[in-house]
Protein backbone atom coordinates (compact mmCIF):
# COMPACT_ATOMS: atom_id res chain seq x y z
CA UNK A 1 0.00 0.00 0.00
CA UNK A 2 2.68 2.58 0.84
CA UNK A 3 6.54 2.16 -0.59
CA UNK A 4 8.55 4.22 0.61
CA UNK A 5 11.98 3.88 -0.99
CA UNK A 6 15.69 5.03 -0.32
CA UNK A 7 14.09 7.90 1.12
CA UNK A 8 16.22 10.98 2.25
CA UNK A 9 14.65 14.14 3.76
CA UNK A 10 15.82 17.21 4.91
CA UNK A 11 14.94 20.90 5.82
CA UNK A 12 16.35 23.33 3.92
CA UNK A 13 20.18 24.30 5.96
CA UNK A 14 19.50 21.45 8.36
CA UNK A 15 21.19 18.14 8.12
CA UNK A 16 19.28 15.51 6.41
CA UNK A 17 16.48 14.09 8.93
CA UNK A 18 16.36 10.71 6.92
CA UNK A 19 18.92 9.09 4.84
CA UNK A 20 18.03 6.35 2.27
CA UNK A 21 14.97 4.99 4.50
CA UNK A 22 12.98 2.02 3.39
CA UNK A 23 9.44 1.42 4.52
CA UNK A 24 6.72 -1.07 3.45
CA UNK A 25 3.16 -0.64 5.09
CA UNK A 26 0.28 -3.00 4.16
CA UNK A 27 -3.63 -2.91 4.36
CA UNK A 28 -4.75 -4.84 7.34
CA UNK A 29 -2.71 -3.39 9.84
CA UNK A 30 -2.72 -0.81 12.37
CA UNK A 31 1.29 0.72 12.71
CA UNK A 32 1.69 2.33 15.90
CA UNK A 33 4.90 5.05 15.06
CA UNK A 34 7.44 5.61 17.66
CA UNK A 35 10.39 8.28 17.61
CA UNK A 36 11.60 10.98 20.49
CA UNK A 37 10.64 14.61 20.13
CA UNK A 38 12.48 15.78 16.61
CA UNK A 39 13.10 12.22 15.85
CA UNK A 40 11.18 12.99 12.58
CA UNK A 41 7.70 11.60 12.93
CA UNK A 42 5.40 13.96 11.72
CA UNK A 43 8.02 14.73 8.94
CA UNK A 44 7.88 11.43 7.54
CA UNK A 45 3.72 11.04 7.77
CA UNK A 46 3.93 14.21 5.79
CA UNK A 47 6.26 12.54 3.31
CA UNK A 48 3.76 9.77 3.00
CA UNK A 49 0.92 12.47 2.88
CA UNK A 50 2.58 14.16 0.05
CA UNK A 51 3.04 17.33 2.38
CA UNK A 52 6.85 17.16 2.34
CA UNK A 53 8.99 16.45 -0.95
CA UNK A 54 12.04 14.03 -0.19
CA UNK A 55 15.36 15.11 -1.44
CA UNK A 56 15.75 11.74 -2.89
CA UNK A 57 14.19 8.70 -3.06
CA UNK A 58 9.89 8.36 -3.49
CA UNK A 59 7.00 7.39 -1.42
CA UNK A 60 4.67 5.61 -3.46
CA UNK A 61 0.89 4.63 -2.56
CA UNK A 62 -0.38 2.03 -4.41
CA UNK A 63 2.37 2.07 -6.86
CA UNK A 64 1.65 6.42 -7.33
CA UNK A 65 3.86 8.76 -6.26
CA UNK A 66 2.05 10.81 -3.35
CA UNK A 67 4.69 14.05 -3.82
CA UNK A 68 2.12 15.06 -6.81
CA UNK A 69 -0.79 14.90 -4.73
CA UNK A 70 -3.21 13.47 -7.47
CA UNK A 71 -6.51 13.66 -6.57
CA UNK A 72 -6.87 9.36 -7.27
CA UNK A 73 -4.45 9.43 -4.46
CA UNK A 74 -5.73 12.28 -1.94
CA UNK A 75 -9.48 10.99 -2.12
CA UNK A 76 -8.24 7.73 -0.59
CA UNK A 77 -6.12 9.11 1.98
CA UNK A 78 -7.51 11.09 5.38
CA UNK A 79 -4.50 12.64 7.19
CA UNK A 80 -5.25 13.93 11.01
CA UNK A 81 -2.42 16.53 12.10
CA UNK A 82 -1.17 16.83 15.44
CA UNK A 83 -2.38 21.22 14.87
CA UNK A 84 -5.86 21.25 13.53
CA UNK A 85 -7.21 24.00 11.25
CA UNK A 86 -11.11 24.22 12.12
CA UNK A 87 -13.17 25.96 9.78
CA UNK A 88 -15.91 28.62 11.67
CA UNK A 89 -18.50 25.81 10.89
CA UNK A 90 -20.76 23.36 13.07
CA UNK A 91 -19.47 19.65 12.12
CA UNK A 92 -22.59 19.31 10.23
CA UNK A 93 -22.36 22.38 8.07
CA UNK A 94 -18.83 20.90 7.36
CA UNK A 95 -19.71 17.75 6.22
CA UNK A 96 -22.05 18.88 4.40
CA UNK A 97 -19.06 20.63 1.94
CA UNK A 98 -16.83 18.80 2.47
CA UNK A 99 -17.59 15.01 2.65
CA UNK A 100 -18.07 15.10 -1.27
CA UNK A 101 -14.54 14.65 -2.13
CA UNK A 102 -14.42 11.72 0.11
CA UNK A 103 -16.29 9.04 -2.41
CA UNK A 104 -16.36 6.29 0.10
CA UNK A 105 -17.65 8.77 3.07
CA UNK A 106 -20.44 7.53 5.07
CA UNK A 107 -22.45 10.00 6.82
CA UNK A 108 -23.96 7.85 9.17
CA UNK A 109 -21.04 6.39 10.37
CA UNK A 110 -20.01 9.98 10.96
CA UNK A 111 -23.09 10.23 13.21
CA UNK A 112 -22.19 7.20 14.76
CA UNK A 113 -18.35 8.44 15.45
CA UNK A 114 -19.33 11.55 16.63
CA UNK A 115 -22.07 10.21 18.80
CA UNK A 116 -19.37 7.55 21.01
CA UNK A 117 -16.94 10.27 20.64
CA UNK A 118 -19.56 12.85 22.50
CA UNK A 119 -19.15 15.86 20.53
CA UNK A 120 -21.43 18.66 20.21
CA UNK A 121 -22.67 18.38 16.43
CA UNK A 122 -24.86 22.28 16.67
CA UNK A 123 -21.50 24.18 18.19
CA UNK A 124 -19.23 26.01 15.81
CA UNK A 125 -15.96 24.07 15.80
CA UNK A 126 -13.31 26.43 15.82
CA UNK A 127 -15.02 27.82 19.19
CA UNK A 128 -15.14 24.02 20.49
CA UNK A 129 -12.41 22.84 23.00
CA UNK A 130 -9.12 21.36 21.39
CA UNK A 131 -10.22 17.61 22.88
CA UNK A 132 -13.79 17.98 20.97
CA UNK A 133 -12.32 19.50 17.72
CA UNK A 134 -9.86 16.49 18.00
CA UNK A 135 -12.67 14.21 18.52
CA UNK A 136 -14.42 15.45 15.54
CA UNK A 137 -11.96 15.74 12.97
CA UNK A 138 -11.22 11.76 14.17
CA UNK A 139 -14.90 11.31 13.55
CA UNK A 140 -14.45 12.82 10.11
CA UNK A 141 -11.49 10.87 9.32
CA UNK A 142 -12.63 7.45 10.09
CA UNK A 143 -15.94 8.51 8.08
CA UNK A 144 -14.15 9.12 4.78
CA UNK A 145 -13.36 5.15 5.04
CA UNK A 146 -10.04 6.31 3.05
CA UNK A 147 -7.63 3.13 2.58
CA UNK A 148 -5.17 4.80 4.25
CA UNK A 149 -5.83 6.95 7.59
CA UNK A 150 -3.11 8.63 9.31
CA UNK A 151 -2.96 10.77 12.56
CA UNK A 152 -0.47 12.84 14.26
CA UNK A 153 -0.93 12.49 17.91
CA UNK A 154 -4.32 11.65 17.59
CA UNK A 155 -5.04 11.00 21.43
CA UNK A 156 -3.48 14.56 22.73
CA UNK A 157 -6.30 16.56 24.72
CA UNK A 158 -8.76 13.59 24.73
CA UNK A 159 -9.61 13.22 28.47
CA UNK A 160 -9.43 9.10 29.52
CA UNK A 161 -13.13 8.10 28.52
CA UNK A 162 -12.57 9.84 24.96
CA UNK A 163 -9.52 7.54 24.87
CA UNK A 164 -11.06 4.50 25.75
CA UNK A 165 -13.75 5.23 22.96
CA UNK A 166 -10.65 6.12 20.49
CA UNK A 167 -9.09 2.94 21.50
CA UNK A 168 -12.73 0.71 20.11
CA UNK A 169 -13.43 3.30 17.46
CA UNK A 170 -10.39 2.85 16.32
CA UNK A 171 -10.10 -1.34 16.24
CA UNK A 172 -13.90 -1.46 15.13
CA UNK A 173 -12.94 0.52 11.38
CA UNK A 174 -9.64 -1.65 10.87
CA UNK A 175 -10.62 -4.05 7.52
CA UNK A 176 -8.41 -5.90 5.25
CA UNK A 177 -8.57 -2.91 2.71
CA UNK A 178 -7.52 -0.85 5.35
CA UNK A 179 -4.11 0.87 6.88
CA UNK A 180 -3.97 3.06 10.36
CA UNK A 181 -1.07 4.62 11.06
CA UNK A 182 -1.05 6.30 14.38
CA UNK A 183 1.99 8.56 15.64
CA UNK A 184 2.38 9.80 19.43
CA UNK A 185 4.80 10.10 21.82
CA UNK A 186 2.35 8.93 24.18
CA UNK A 187 3.34 5.06 24.50
CA UNK A 188 0.87 4.12 26.62
CA UNK A 189 -1.98 4.88 24.30
CA UNK A 190 -0.94 2.30 21.81
CA UNK A 191 -1.37 -0.56 23.93
CA UNK A 192 -3.27 -3.02 22.97
CA UNK A 193 -4.08 -1.00 19.89
CA UNK A 194 -1.52 -1.52 17.53
CA UNK A 195 -0.06 -4.58 15.93
CA UNK A 196 2.69 -3.36 14.49
CA UNK A 197 5.25 -1.35 16.02
CA UNK A 198 7.46 1.27 13.91
CA UNK A 199 10.43 3.34 15.23
CA UNK A 200 12.07 6.04 13.80
CA UNK A 201 15.66 6.47 15.04
CA UNK A 202 18.76 7.90 13.81
CA UNK A 203 17.16 8.63 10.84
CA UNK A 204 15.93 5.57 9.78
CA UNK A 205 13.18 2.89 10.71
CA UNK A 206 15.22 1.18 13.50
CA UNK A 207 11.95 -1.51 14.00
CA UNK A 208 9.00 -2.47 11.93
CA UNK A 209 7.80 -5.83 13.38
CA UNK A 210 4.24 -6.90 14.47
CA UNK A 211 3.86 -7.42 18.22
CA UNK A 212 3.87 -10.99 17.53
CA UNK A 213 7.31 -11.01 16.16
CA UNK A 214 8.71 -8.75 18.70
CA UNK A 215 7.16 -11.54 21.68
CA UNK A 216 8.80 -13.94 19.62
CA UNK A 217 12.07 -12.83 20.69
CA UNK A 218 11.63 -10.85 23.13
CA UNK A 219 10.33 -11.32 26.85
CA UNK A 220 9.02 -8.39 28.76
CA UNK A 221 8.41 -8.95 32.57
CA UNK A 222 8.40 -7.00 36.35
CA UNK A 223 11.42 -8.61 38.58
CA UNK A 224 12.47 -8.70 41.88
CA UNK A 225 15.68 -9.87 41.18
CA UNK A 226 17.93 -9.68 37.80
CA UNK A 227 21.14 -11.14 39.01
CA UNK A 228 20.96 -14.22 38.01
CA UNK A 229 18.74 -12.97 34.41
CA UNK A 230 20.39 -12.67 31.23
CA UNK A 231 18.38 -8.71 30.89
CA UNK A 232 18.86 -7.04 27.91
CA UNK A 233 17.70 -4.24 29.33
CA UNK A 234 16.26 -2.99 32.31
CA UNK A 235 14.31 -0.04 34.28
CA UNK A 236 13.84 0.55 37.94
CA UNK A 237 9.95 -0.31 39.23
CA UNK A 238 7.95 0.08 41.72
CA UNK A 239 8.35 -3.57 42.40
CA UNK A 240 11.33 -4.50 41.56
CA UNK A 241 12.96 -4.36 37.96
CA UNK A 242 11.23 -4.03 33.89
CA UNK A 243 13.48 -6.08 32.24
CA UNK A 244 13.62 -7.00 28.65
CA UNK A 245 15.43 -10.43 28.18
CA UNK A 246 15.82 -12.79 25.48
CA UNK A 247 12.84 -15.27 24.92
CA UNK A 248 13.70 -18.63 24.83
CA UNK A 249 11.37 -20.25 26.41
CA UNK A 250 8.69 -19.91 23.40
CA UNK A 251 6.03 -18.19 25.36
CA UNK A 252 4.60 -14.83 24.67
CA UNK A 253 4.87 -12.34 26.97
CA UNK A 254 2.97 -8.73 26.99
CA UNK A 255 5.31 -6.23 24.69
CA UNK A 256 5.97 -3.51 26.64
CA UNK A 257 6.15 -0.89 24.71
CA UNK A 258 7.73 2.11 26.66
CA UNK A 259 10.28 -0.16 27.70
CA UNK A 260 11.33 -1.45 24.47
CA UNK A 261 10.95 2.26 23.20
CA UNK A 262 13.33 3.38 26.21
CA UNK A 263 15.69 0.70 25.31
CA UNK A 264 16.40 1.27 21.49
CA UNK A 265 16.76 4.99 22.04
CA UNK A 266 19.28 4.77 24.83
CA UNK A 267 20.87 2.86 22.40
CA UNK A 268 21.10 -0.19 23.08
CA UNK A 269 22.42 -2.50 20.14
CA UNK A 270 21.30 -5.99 21.17
CA UNK A 271 17.74 -5.38 21.39
CA UNK A 272 17.98 -3.96 17.80
CA UNK A 273 20.04 -6.88 17.30
CA UNK A 274 17.95 -9.43 18.26
CA UNK A 275 14.83 -8.09 16.54
CA UNK A 276 16.60 -8.26 13.47
CA UNK A 277 17.95 -11.63 13.29
CA UNK A 278 16.31 -14.10 11.33
CA UNK B 1 -12.11 10.94 -12.42
CA UNK B 2 -9.95 13.42 -14.43
CA UNK B 3 -6.37 14.20 -11.83
CA UNK B 4 -6.39 17.62 -13.32
CA UNK B 5 -9.68 19.54 -13.98
CA UNK B 6 -13.14 17.74 -13.18
CA UNK B 7 -16.49 20.53 -13.24
CA UNK B 8 -18.42 18.79 -10.44
CA UNK B 9 -15.24 18.82 -8.33
CA UNK B 10 -14.25 22.17 -9.41
CA UNK B 11 -18.08 23.21 -8.50
CA UNK B 12 -17.65 21.82 -4.95
CA UNK B 13 -14.53 23.29 -4.50
CA UNK B 14 -15.97 26.69 -4.80
CA UNK B 15 -19.03 26.18 -2.71
CA UNK B 16 -16.75 25.26 0.12
CA UNK B 17 -14.47 28.13 -0.68
CA UNK B 18 -17.55 30.01 -0.73
CA UNK B 19 -19.35 28.90 2.37
CA UNK B 20 -15.96 29.03 4.71
CA UNK B 21 -15.24 32.77 3.55
CA UNK B 22 -18.32 34.06 2.74
CA UNK B 23 -18.39 35.96 6.01
CA UNK B 24 -15.11 37.37 5.45
CA UNK B 25 -15.65 38.56 1.96
CA UNK B 26 -19.36 40.30 2.99
CA UNK B 27 -17.27 42.22 6.17
CA UNK B 28 -14.27 43.44 3.51
CA UNK B 29 -17.17 44.21 0.80
CA UNK B 30 -19.11 46.43 3.53
CA UNK B 31 -15.66 48.16 4.37
CA UNK B 32 -15.11 48.83 0.61
CA UNK B 33 -18.36 50.57 0.21
CA UNK B 34 -17.80 52.55 3.68
CA UNK B 35 -14.53 53.69 2.31
CA UNK B 36 -16.25 54.96 -1.27
CA UNK B 37 -19.11 56.54 0.31
CA UNK B 38 -17.29 58.26 3.35
CA UNK B 39 -14.54 59.18 0.42
CA UNK B 40 -17.24 60.49 -1.79
CA UNK B 41 -19.38 62.45 1.27
CA UNK B 42 -15.95 63.95 1.92
CA UNK B 43 -15.34 65.20 -1.29
CA UNK B 44 -18.68 66.68 -2.22
CA UNK B 45 -19.10 67.94 1.16
CA UNK B 46 -15.96 68.98 2.65
CA UNK B 47 -13.57 70.10 -0.54
CA UNK B 48 -16.64 69.83 -2.84
CA UNK B 49 -14.36 69.01 -6.03
CA UNK B 50 -16.41 68.66 -9.39
CA UNK B 51 -16.37 64.47 -9.72
CA UNK B 52 -16.33 64.23 -13.28
CA UNK B 53 -14.61 61.69 -15.34
CA UNK B 54 -10.88 62.51 -14.73
CA UNK B 55 -11.68 62.56 -10.93
CA UNK B 56 -13.51 59.46 -11.07
CA UNK B 57 -10.74 57.91 -12.62
CA UNK B 58 -7.91 59.25 -11.00
CA UNK B 59 -9.90 57.64 -7.40
CA UNK B 60 -10.58 54.80 -9.26
CA UNK B 61 -7.37 53.70 -10.36
CA UNK B 62 -5.46 53.69 -7.07
CA UNK B 63 -8.28 52.41 -5.14
CA UNK B 64 -8.58 48.94 -7.52
CA UNK B 65 -4.80 48.60 -7.77
CA UNK B 66 -4.51 48.81 -3.80
CA UNK B 67 -7.61 47.00 -2.87
CA UNK B 68 -7.09 44.53 -5.42
CA UNK B 69 -3.72 43.28 -4.88
CA UNK B 70 -4.44 43.95 -1.06
CA UNK B 71 -7.27 41.05 -1.37
CA UNK B 72 -5.41 38.73 -3.49
CA UNK B 73 -2.75 38.99 -1.00
CA UNK B 74 -5.01 37.54 1.49
CA UNK B 75 -6.67 34.07 -0.72
CA UNK B 76 -3.92 32.07 -0.55
CA UNK B 77 -3.22 32.77 3.36
CA UNK B 78 -4.49 29.37 3.74
CA UNK B 79 -1.89 27.31 3.08
CA UNK B 80 0.78 30.06 4.77
CA UNK B 81 -0.52 28.34 7.73
CA UNK B 82 0.82 24.91 8.50
CA UNK B 83 -2.84 24.49 9.91
CA UNK B 84 -4.71 25.07 7.47
CA UNK B 85 -2.53 24.25 4.83
CA UNK B 86 -2.73 20.56 5.29
CA UNK B 87 -6.23 20.74 5.09
CA UNK B 88 -5.69 22.83 1.77
CA UNK B 89 -2.89 20.75 0.25
CA UNK B 90 -4.77 17.18 1.01
CA UNK B 91 -8.00 18.27 0.24
CA UNK B 92 -9.01 15.86 -3.02
CA UNK B 93 -9.00 18.58 -5.46
CA UNK B 94 -6.40 19.02 -8.29
CA UNK B 95 -3.68 21.76 -7.98
CA UNK B 96 -5.30 23.43 -11.11
CA UNK B 97 -9.24 23.03 -9.47
CA UNK B 98 -7.63 25.03 -6.14
CA UNK B 99 -5.94 27.64 -7.99
CA UNK B 100 -8.33 28.61 -10.54
CA UNK B 101 -10.88 28.85 -7.32
CA UNK B 102 -8.49 31.56 -5.87
CA UNK B 103 -8.36 33.13 -9.25
CA UNK B 104 -11.16 33.79 -9.83
CA UNK B 105 -12.40 35.22 -6.54
CA UNK B 106 -9.57 37.46 -6.50
CA UNK B 107 -9.44 38.51 -10.32
CA UNK B 108 -13.00 38.27 -11.85
CA UNK B 109 -15.14 38.57 -9.01
CA UNK B 110 -13.32 41.07 -7.21
CA UNK B 111 -13.14 43.29 -10.46
CA UNK B 112 -16.75 42.99 -11.11
CA UNK B 113 -17.50 43.86 -7.32
CA UNK B 114 -15.34 46.60 -7.22
CA UNK B 115 -16.05 47.95 -10.50
CA UNK B 116 -20.25 47.84 -9.13
CA UNK B 117 -19.59 49.46 -6.01
CA UNK B 118 -17.22 52.12 -7.70
CA UNK B 119 -19.74 52.77 -9.97
CA UNK B 120 -22.62 52.93 -7.59
CA UNK B 121 -20.69 55.67 -5.01
CA UNK B 122 -19.93 57.87 -8.13
CA UNK B 123 -23.52 57.44 -8.97
CA UNK B 124 -24.66 58.83 -5.48
CA UNK B 125 -21.56 61.58 -5.34
CA UNK B 126 -22.51 62.85 -8.28
CA UNK B 127 -26.04 63.03 -7.95
CA UNK B 128 -25.85 64.67 -4.62
CA UNK B 129 -23.28 67.76 -5.71
CA UNK B 130 -24.83 70.54 -7.15
CA UNK B 131 -21.95 72.47 -8.62
CA UNK B 132 -23.05 75.91 -10.42
CA UNK B 133 -22.13 75.47 -14.25
CA UNK B 134 -21.17 71.47 -13.14
CA UNK B 135 -23.20 68.58 -15.64
CA UNK B 136 -22.93 64.96 -14.30
CA UNK B 137 -20.76 62.76 -16.20
CA UNK B 138 -19.12 59.55 -15.46
CA UNK B 139 -16.52 58.04 -16.81
CA UNK B 140 -16.52 54.55 -18.86
CA UNK B 141 -15.52 51.45 -17.33
CA UNK B 142 -14.67 50.23 -20.51
CA UNK B 143 -13.26 52.93 -22.01
CA UNK B 144 -9.41 51.76 -23.86
CA UNK B 145 -7.35 53.55 -21.03
CA UNK B 146 -9.14 52.03 -18.71
CA UNK B 147 -9.28 48.60 -20.18
CA UNK B 148 -5.22 49.40 -20.07
CA UNK B 149 -5.78 49.97 -15.75
CA UNK B 150 -7.08 46.28 -15.59
CA UNK B 151 -3.86 44.64 -17.67
CA UNK B 152 -1.90 46.36 -15.03
CA UNK B 153 -4.26 45.50 -12.41
CA UNK B 154 -3.50 41.85 -14.32
CA UNK B 155 0.14 42.21 -13.93
CA UNK B 156 0.19 43.91 -10.11
CA UNK B 157 -3.01 40.73 -9.59
CA UNK B 158 0.00 38.50 -10.89
CA UNK B 159 2.57 39.72 -8.92
CA UNK B 160 0.45 39.67 -5.45
CA UNK B 161 -0.63 36.07 -6.22
CA UNK B 162 2.61 34.32 -6.79
CA UNK B 163 3.43 36.09 -2.93
CA UNK B 164 0.37 35.34 -1.25
CA UNK B 165 1.46 31.07 -2.76
CA UNK B 166 5.44 32.04 -1.86
CA UNK B 167 5.79 33.75 1.70
CA UNK B 168 4.03 32.19 4.82
CA UNK B 169 2.76 35.30 6.14
CA UNK B 170 3.02 39.23 5.76
CA UNK B 171 1.74 38.67 2.49
CA UNK B 172 1.33 42.13 1.14
CA UNK B 173 3.93 44.02 3.16
CA UNK B 174 6.91 41.42 1.86
CA UNK B 175 5.69 40.91 -1.79
CA UNK B 176 5.24 44.98 -1.77
CA UNK B 177 8.86 44.97 -0.83
CA UNK B 178 9.97 42.37 -2.91
CA UNK B 179 8.52 44.15 -5.77
CA UNK B 180 9.58 47.93 -5.15
CA UNK B 181 13.32 46.41 -4.35
CA UNK B 182 13.18 44.69 -7.48
CA UNK B 183 11.71 47.17 -9.64
CA UNK B 184 14.48 50.04 -8.46
CA UNK B 185 17.36 47.24 -8.74
CA UNK B 186 15.91 47.00 -12.59
CA UNK B 187 15.94 50.56 -13.06
CA UNK B 188 19.49 51.35 -11.83
CA UNK B 189 20.86 48.45 -13.64
CA UNK B 190 18.89 49.69 -16.41
CA UNK B 191 20.20 53.17 -16.23
CA UNK B 192 23.73 51.81 -15.70
CA UNK B 193 23.67 49.75 -18.65
CA UNK B 194 21.89 52.74 -20.73
CA UNK B 195 24.64 55.32 -19.36
CA UNK B 196 27.39 53.02 -20.98
CA UNK B 197 25.28 52.55 -24.26
CA UNK B 198 24.64 55.56 -25.30
CA UNK B 199 27.47 57.42 -23.49
CA UNK B 200 25.37 59.63 -22.03
CA UNK B 201 23.56 60.39 -18.96
CA UNK B 202 20.01 59.12 -19.41
CA UNK B 203 16.61 60.21 -17.18
CA UNK B 204 15.10 57.46 -15.12
CA UNK B 205 14.63 54.95 -17.64
CA UNK B 206 11.41 52.38 -17.52
CA UNK B 207 12.29 49.19 -18.67
CA UNK B 208 11.01 49.12 -22.25
CA UNK B 209 10.11 52.20 -21.91
CA UNK B 210 11.41 55.55 -23.68
CA UNK B 211 15.09 56.76 -23.60
CA UNK B 212 15.33 60.33 -22.21
CA UNK B 213 18.50 62.77 -21.76
CA UNK B 214 19.46 66.30 -22.28
CA UNK B 215 21.42 67.46 -25.20
CA UNK B 216 22.48 70.87 -26.10
CA UNK B 217 19.73 72.33 -23.44
CA UNK B 218 17.25 69.84 -25.14
CA UNK B 219 15.19 67.33 -24.06
CA UNK B 220 15.68 64.32 -26.06
CA UNK B 221 13.01 61.42 -25.78
CA UNK B 222 13.99 58.01 -27.87
CA UNK B 223 11.00 55.55 -28.42
CA UNK B 224 9.79 53.40 -30.96
CA UNK B 225 7.96 54.69 -33.58
CA UNK B 226 4.08 54.67 -34.11
CA UNK B 227 3.98 51.75 -31.49
CA UNK B 228 4.64 53.09 -27.83
CA UNK B 229 1.49 51.90 -25.79
CA UNK B 230 0.72 48.27 -27.36
CA UNK B 231 4.37 47.34 -26.90
CA UNK B 232 3.86 47.79 -23.31
CA UNK B 233 0.47 46.56 -22.34
CA UNK B 234 1.46 43.26 -24.45
CA UNK B 235 4.70 43.15 -21.97
CA UNK B 236 2.84 43.14 -19.25
CA UNK B 237 0.15 40.97 -20.22
CA UNK B 238 2.78 38.65 -20.86
CA UNK B 239 4.61 39.31 -17.89
CA UNK B 240 0.78 38.82 -15.88
CA UNK B 241 0.60 34.89 -17.82
CA UNK B 242 3.95 34.78 -17.13
CA UNK B 243 3.46 35.14 -13.21
CA UNK B 244 -0.46 33.58 -12.91
CA UNK B 245 1.78 29.93 -14.81
CA UNK B 246 4.26 30.56 -12.51
CA UNK B 247 2.14 30.96 -9.52
CA UNK B 248 -0.04 27.41 -10.29
CA UNK B 249 3.59 25.86 -9.86
CA UNK B 250 4.79 27.14 -6.71
CA UNK B 251 0.88 26.01 -5.31
CA UNK B 252 1.94 22.57 -6.74
CA UNK B 253 5.40 22.58 -5.25
CA UNK B 254 3.96 23.85 -1.67
CA UNK B 255 5.09 21.99 1.44
CA UNK B 256 3.96 22.17 4.67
Amino acid sequence: MIEIKSLSFGYPHKPLLFKDLNLQLAQGHIYGLLGKNGAGKSTLLKNMTGLAFPVKGSCLYNAINVANRPVSVLQDIYFIAEELFMPHLTPVQFVANTAGFYPQFSQSDFYHYLKALDVDIDSVMDKQSYGQQKKAMIAFGLATNTGLLIMDEPTNGLDIPSKIQFRKLIASVLTEDRCIVISTHQVRDLDSLIDTLLVLHDREIAVNQSLDEIASRLTFGVYPDVKDLPVIYEEEAMRGKNAILRNTTGKFSKVDLELLFNAIISGNKQVLEILKTN
Amino acid sequence: MNDIFNLERFGRLFIKHTVEHYKSYLMSLIVLMGFMVLGGSFVVYMIQIPVNKSFQAAIFIPILLFAGTFFTSTVFAGIGDKKSAVSALTLPASHLEKYLVAWLYSFVIFLVVFVTVFWAAVMLAVNIQHLPGNQPDFFDVFDRHILEVYILYAFLHAVALFGAIFFEKLHFIKTGFVFFILFATIIFVNKIALNILLGRNIGVPVPFGNVRFIENGRIMDINFNNMPDPYIVYLISVLALMLWVASYYRLKEKQV
